[in-house]
């Protein structure tokens, strides 16, 4: 009892009784549980009308995941889609939030669709800044452009993935396109060339015995913006010349056709691309240094990788055909719509910053007219499994 | 206002009849020593009072308690040759003693004093008419626990034996393991009622003296009626009574006070208690378990660093849990929110009510298990596992996810192996969740700073608590999250063994292919 009564006890409970008032006072006014939460998951921003913009947004329903105590089971879609005008972004998030009953969360959005007519229309930049200054959004959120009303893509209902938000996640990193997320975007926006892409999307048209959303977007190339306005868009196979240029080939095989009938497929281990500029008299080129290591995957010709002067005839070969395909993006983006977004900009401006500062007022007057020389090495480093072609007899077989 | 009230030392001594005696010499009339006693042992239906005449002509008196002593030696050898007749010849009663007896431990009580002690013990006091001392005969057995293995710290490598209730069998278990001389054992009495025997137990040369010095004079400074387990003496004695932390080890086994004398460490054995007290100790002995030693070191050096991770999950995994949940939903991976909200999706409290609920519930299963017959206790588990596990969360008061959580943080907690660390580390939970629940991870934070900076302020006998961390001892690192295996272990821990820094030779590592 003589601990309960003494005067220090007493002190110090009156300081600790103050000191937990504090946790009352000042903790707890932000605290948001879990159900009282609408987690956003995917959203798209159309145009709407001159002025206003459409925003569409996938909610969670927690109700309808299944394994919850009430689920319903799977079949039934585990999100919802809501949407609303405003003026911009905030503004129409704001008025969203009058038609969900719960506080609508940003933090795990990881997809932000952008119409294709907002894109054209320009401006983007000032919808991005929300997606900036906005405590919740996350910036390593994945952009992309719908070729069509981007609303739509909002609305299907992948067979493979819960919610269409994570398909396009997952397509986006695995890299069989541009793969571009906020701040890339505005990295791209705010850069020298004032060139960006962004990933396009159009929706795989449905096959027969799907439902009427019971398909998925997919990336069918990419548009080209320059500065926050869209101005083309690019087919896959340009997509792949502009991403080999951007150094951000992954996974993509090249297919070399060799003088004998048939085709020889080559999947990248390892590539590097190293943009060398030149300013050589006045006049600019630049030198694409490329390096490829491969394995091959499918020999549909009749030659035995294992022999090394084939070896090289393939390599000549897939040289060939990625020479001609950079060559045709070149021409389709640099030379067709004039924007940069290969980063020749930055390079010439990394090397040559005296030169770039007095150019780079007309940089689009330049870039039409730069030289791109290419210097491939390809390398083919594994045969794969097997060595000579499968199903050809010895005889059949060409060593040479 | 915070002036500091003295409490004026209270001297109360509320057993006259110990005063009276106190120093008090046997006088050479036994009537007048047997009133005295007996007077003392009134109303005390086992004291014995046996008189018979020695040689035939010289009056004793044996004094025992029934049931300390051994009745058949007493019978043997004391009486039965006592009682003989001399047959005629005159002989002193001190040549008879001499001759007669057959017995290996006497001692010569002077006081009425040495009397009790010995009595109360279970020595049989022998008084001689016309003797002014009389004799303490050392044949004290009584009825005592057999060495059992110790079941709260229980290894599955390593010595089965465990300390028992009885000071004697202890000390020789502790001098069976170390056979050197150094060995020092210094006993003391401490509790008015009980003079409960405590053995201060060190190795000459390793402890340091100061330290020694140390535990004598806060062992000294004690003066209370009874001692009754070493918590007693543990919370009389350590730096910081306020703490959670536990500044003393206490274990039940001898293999873990020898290793620990070894380090120049001081046990503290108290007589009635299996538990022995280790004193000076660090945070990370406390993370130790002896099996550690026994296992080879790369295993046990793997279960000890999982150990160190599973003590951060049962101090602040519940906490984590609440903090994301109410604070930084953004921190949790998506599909796993998903799954996060549909099971919290019909759970009517918020996080930290879930989580306290839980928490409580389960820590008063475990103290009802702990307490219950082991016949009930099995039926309590059933109960519990069935109640928390299934009703709670299929009747949508609690969600699964927090029924894991409060179920890892209970394994987590039982991996401690020293007790009294999971108690500390269970108490400590609580605040930190409901600083997670007002402030966040934040909280959190300031949480586990608080802590960290209180485990640096403690002291263990002067000892740093947080060593070899903080102060950083770079060599001993070796026996704190990795334990070295024993060709390496060449060194004792520096602030407690620096007197004989050296354990073993060095280059003991094993190379069979080498040697000639």
């Amino acid at each position: 009892m003589e601990l309960f009564l003494s005067q220090n006890f007493k002190i110090t409970f009156i300081i600790l009784l103050f000191l937990s008032s504090s946790f009352l006072l000042a903790g707890c006014w932000d605290r948001k549980e879990v159900n009282d939460m609408a987690f956003v998951l995917g959203a798209a921003i159309d145009k709407r009308g001159d002025k206003n913009i459409e925003l569409t947004i996938q909610v969670l329903q927690p109700r309808n995941v299944s394994g919850s105590q009430q689920g319903q089971g799977s079949g039934v879609p585990i999100i919802s889609v809501r949407s609303s005008i405003g003026e911009n972004m905030a503004d129409a998030a704001s008025k969203l939030q009058t038609k969900i009953s719960r506080q609508i969360f940003w933090g795990h959005c990881k997809v932000f669709i952008i119409g294709k007519k907002l894109g054209k229309k320009g401006g983007l930049n000032q919808e991005i800044d929300f997606l900036l200054r906005h405590p919740e959004p996350r910036e390593n959120a994945h952009l992309f452009v719908s070729d069509g009303k981007a609303a739509d893509v909002m609305e299907l209902m992948p067979p493979l993935d819960r919610y269409e938000g994570e398909a396009l996640r997952r397509l986006s990193q695995m890299r069989t396109g541009a793969t571009v997320t906020v701040n890339d975007f505005v990295e791209m926006l705010t850069g020298d060339s004032g060139g960006a892409i962004l990933p396009l999307l159009k929706i795989l048209p449905l096959k027969h015995g799907e439902g009427k959303a019971e398909t998925a977007a997919y990336i069918a190339g990419t548009a080209i913006f320059r500065r926050d306005k869209m101005i083309g868009q690019i087919d896959p196979k340009v997509t792949r010349g502009v991403l080999w240029l951007r150094d951000e080939i992954k996974v993509l095989s090249i297919t070399a056709h060799p003088k004998n009938k048939g085709s020889i497929s080559l999947d990248p281990i390892r590539q590097q691309t190293r943009l060398i500029p030149k300013i050589k008299n006045g006049k600019w080129e630049i030198m694409a240094k490329i390096t490829s290591e491969n394995t091959i995957v499918q020999n549909g010709t009749n030659l035995n990788p294992m022999s090394t002067s084939v070896v090289k005839r393939i390599e000549y070969e897939a040289k060939k055909d990625l020479k001609q395909r950079i060559q045709q993006s070149l021409n389709e983006v640099q030379k067709g719509m004039k924007v940069d977004v290969f980063g020749f900009a930055e390079a010439f401006h990394r090397k040559y910053p005296k030169e770039w500062e007095k150019n780079q007022d007309h940089w689009e007057k330049v870039l039409p007219q730069l030289h791109v020389d290419m210097d491939i090495t390809m390398r083919v480093r594994r045969p794969g499994l097997s060595t000579t072609p499968a199903g050809l007899r010895e005889e059949e077989i060409k060593k040479k | 206002m915070f002036r500091r009230k003295r409490i004026k030392k209270v001297d109360n001594q509320n057993s006259p009849q110990q005063q009276i005696a106190k120093q008090q010499v046997l006088s050479s009339v036994l009537n007048d020593n047997l009133q005295v006693l007996r007077s003392m042992y009134q109303d005390c239906f086992d004291v014995v009072f046996r008189t018979f005449l020695m040689g035939g002509e010289t009056k004793a008196v044996l004094v025992y308690i029934e049931g300390l002593s051994n009745i058949r030696e007493l019978d043997d050898h004391v009486l039965a040759p006592l009682m003989e007749e001399t047959g005629g010849k005159v002989r002193s009663p001190q040549s008879i003693l001499r001759e007669k007896m057959h017995i290996s431990k006497l001692k010569e009580v002077k006081t009425l004093t040495d009397c009790i002690e010995n009595i109360s013990i279970g020595n049989p006091v022998l008084l001689l008419d016309q003797e002014v001392s009389g004799l303490a005969l050392g044949i004290a057995q009584w009825e005592k626990r057999s060495i059992e293995e110790p079941t709260a710290e229980s290894l599955v490598r390593g010595p089965r034996e465990g300390f028992v209730e009885t000071l004697g069998v202890n000390t020789s278990m502790l001098r069976r393991k170390i056979k050197s001389p150094d060995l020092k054992m210094k006993s003391m009495k401490i509790g008015r009622y009980t003079s409960t025997n405590i053995v201060i137990a060190y190795i000459e040369g390793l402890a340091d003296q100061t330290l020694i010095k140390e535990v004598e004079k806060r062992l000294q400074r004690i003066d209370i009626d009874s001692v009754l387990e070493s918590g007693y003496i543990e919370e009389l004695i350590e730096d910081n009574p306020r703490s959670p932390f536990p500044q003393l080890i206490n274990t039940e086994r001898p293999d873990t006070v020898a290793s620990n004398l070894l380090e120049g460490r001081v046990a503290i054995l108290v007589d009635g208690t299996p538990f022995v007290l280790i004193a000076p100790i660090g945070f990370f002995s406390l993370l130790q378990s002896p099996e550690d030693y026994y296992q080879r070191s790369l295993v046990s050096s793997t279960i000890r660093l999982m150990r160190m991770l599973f003590m951060w999950i049962s101090l602040v995994l519940p906490a984590l849990y609440v903090g994301v949940t109410t604070y930084h939903q953004e921190m949790v991976p998506t599909s796993l929110l998903i799954s996060l909200a549909a099971a919290r999706e019909s759970v009517p409290f918020p996080a930290f009510v879930e989580a306290l609920l839980m928490e409580i519930t389960f820590e008063a299963l475990r103290e009802a298990g702990v307490r219950l017959p082991k016949q009930i206790g099995a039926a309590v588990s059933i109960v519990g596992a069935l109640v928390i596990g299934q009703a709670a969360v299929s009747a949508g008061l609690v969600s699964a996810p927090m029924v894991i959580v409060v179920a890892i943080t209970g394994i987590a907690s039982f991996m401690m192996p020293h007790y009294t660390q999971g108690l500390a580390l269970r108490l400590l939970r609580f605040p930190l969740i409901l600083l997670a629940a007002t402030l966040g991870l934040l909280g959190i934070m300031f949480g586990v700073m608080t802590i960290i900076v209180h485990l640096c302020t403690l002291r263990s006998f002067g000892l740093p608590y947080l060593t070899p961390i903080a102060p950083l001892q770079g060599r001993e690192l070796k026996d704190t999250f990795f334990r070295a295996p024993w060709w390496m272990m060449n060194s004792r821990p520096h602030l407690t063994g620096k007197y004989n820094a050296h354990r073993q030779v060095l280059g003991e590592k094993p190379n069979p292919e080498k040697e000639p």
